[in-house]
């Protein structure tokens, strides 16, 4: 086989944890409270200004950052819920998308007041692995490790405690769940600071290998999306396995021809999807 | 009945007469009410039965450089190239509206799939930079003053 494409392939797998990643969270917001978050990757964004302005701006130790991103975006989370989507849970679910889509105007607006629209990073150079011939980031391999285990957390978080399992009750039949003693809307913010909290997670592992800039959220929140529709809504697992499809297809596709051809290739290939397969989905 | 044809003909008198004097910045604000409320309706017949469209934009980009194009490359006039954009337009609306009814592509999986189908158009303009200019754009080709064009060049409106 050719190395350039093994060295795509395995370039896909990496950038495949960290959208796994994303899609877990946003798949939890959809799956539990479902509601469409279309400001999700802007969150995430976000996020990465946080990482940035502490790390490169102020010069506080990475890590610190990082823990910073992610508390602060989880907080930023349940602004969202309390503030936008609590006082909307009831009315229709096109009022609920058009709000979180008012939202997202408003944080890409207000990052391009705040930072302007510059491409900014960190300044940080992680090594390149070197395996053979092939040459690997160590940053995306660390963000694609992060990924794995923030998934396996939070499965198990979902297996293991009270809460998860009433996070799993209440995506199975919510109108029923109030009468098994477990308040909806305290599981409604829970689940809002969580799936943000993975938002500003791999907020922290696309820092190290992206540029940021406002409108960032745009490149990657339509890929999000596509990944929790094809691995099924509230599906963890199958949400994993789109994921790597459609990484896959890019690295792939990236390969053979240019960036933009091989997007241009996934998107179609969700909607063939949708049509061939609409609602029950990929695995099974 | 004759009271609305008054105000009608009273209306169309005042939108005809705004550029006489109106300074440029406002009147570019005019135009883009107007252009917004057009994009906003048509959105809007379709949101009306429930269907979210995040994907308009993949219209409004086919339209634009449908036309733009056929001038700039090809020399044929907006006048045929606007209607040549609206049929692509619904050709490509047709193509993927179809089956969206056909299988039953509703809710959350029809804004979804327009969502994709915005990014597969947005993204097919930029890949064909060669000739479109990917994401810096193009402009038209410029020839002053001239109806067949649909250009006209800057006069000094207002006081």
């Amino acid at each position: 086989m050719d190395i350039f494409l093994l060295e795509a392939i395995i370039n896909g797998v990496l950038l495949g944890g960290v959208l796994a990643l994303l899609a877990l969270g946003l798949n939890l917001i959809f799956g539990v409270i479902d509601v469409v978050w279309i400001a999700y990757a802007d969150l995430v964004m976000c996020g990465m200004y946080v990482v940035y302005l502490l790390y490169a701006a102020l010069g506080w130790p990475l890590p610190l950052a990082c823990i910073v991103a992610v508390v602060g975006v989880a907080i930023l989370g349940v602004a969202v819920h309390v503030l936008i989507i609590a006082p909307i849970l009831g009315s229709a679910p096109i009022n609920q998308l058009l709000a979180t889509g008012g939202l997202l105007f408003f944080l890409q607006s207000f990052a391009t007041l705040l930072f302007g629209t510059d491409f900014r990073n960190l300044g940080l150079r992680l090594p390149i692995i070197e395996v053979g011939d092939i040459y690997i980031s160590s940053a995306r391999l660390l963000a694609f490790a992060m990924a794995l285990i923030g998934a396996v957390a939070i499965y198990l978080f979902l297996r293991r405690t009270f809460i998860g399992t009433a996070i799993r009750a209440i995506a199975q039949d919510r109108d029923i769940i109030g009468l098994m003693g477990v308040d909806e809307r305290r599981i409604y913010v829970i689940t809002s600071a969580i799936g943000a909290a993975l938002a500003g997670l791999s907020a922290c592992l696309l820092a190290l290998q992206y540029d940021v800039h406002p409108f960032i959220g745009n490149t990657f929140g339509p890929l999000i999306f596509l990944i929790c529709v094809l691995g099924g809504l509230g599906d963890m697992i199958g949400g994993f396995i789109a994921a790597f499809i459609i990484s896959q297809i890019i690295a792939i596709g990236g390969y053979y021809s240019s960036t933009e051809l091989s997007y241009v290739l996934a998107f179609a290939f969700f909607i063939v999807l949708m049509f061939v397969r609409p609602r029950e989905i990929l695995v099974r | 009945m004759r009271a609305r044809c008054v105000a009608y003909i009273g209306w169309l008198a005042i939108v005809v007469a705004l550029p006489f004097f109106t300074q440029p910045y406002y009147m570019h604000l005019l135009i883009q009410i107007l252009l917004w409320s057009f994009v906003y309706t048509a959105w809007s017949i379709m949101g009306r039965f429930g269907f979210v469209s995040l994907g308009h934009g993949a219209f409004m980009g086919v339209g634009a450089y449908v036309p733009g194009l056929l001038w700039s490359y090809y020399g044929v006039t907006p006048w045929a190239g606007i209607p040549l954009g609206v049929l692509v337009s619904v050709l490509l609306a047709l193509i993927i509206g179809y089956p969206c009814f056909r299988f039953r592509v509703i809710g959350h999986y029809f804004a979804l799939v327009t969502l994709a189908l915005g990014q597969v158009i947005m993204l097919s303009i930029i890949a064909a930079r060669d000739f479109t200019g990917g994401s810096l754009g193009f402009t038209l080709r410029a020839v002053g003053n001239s109806w067949l064009a649909l250009q006209f060049v800057r006069r000094p409106t207002g006081t």
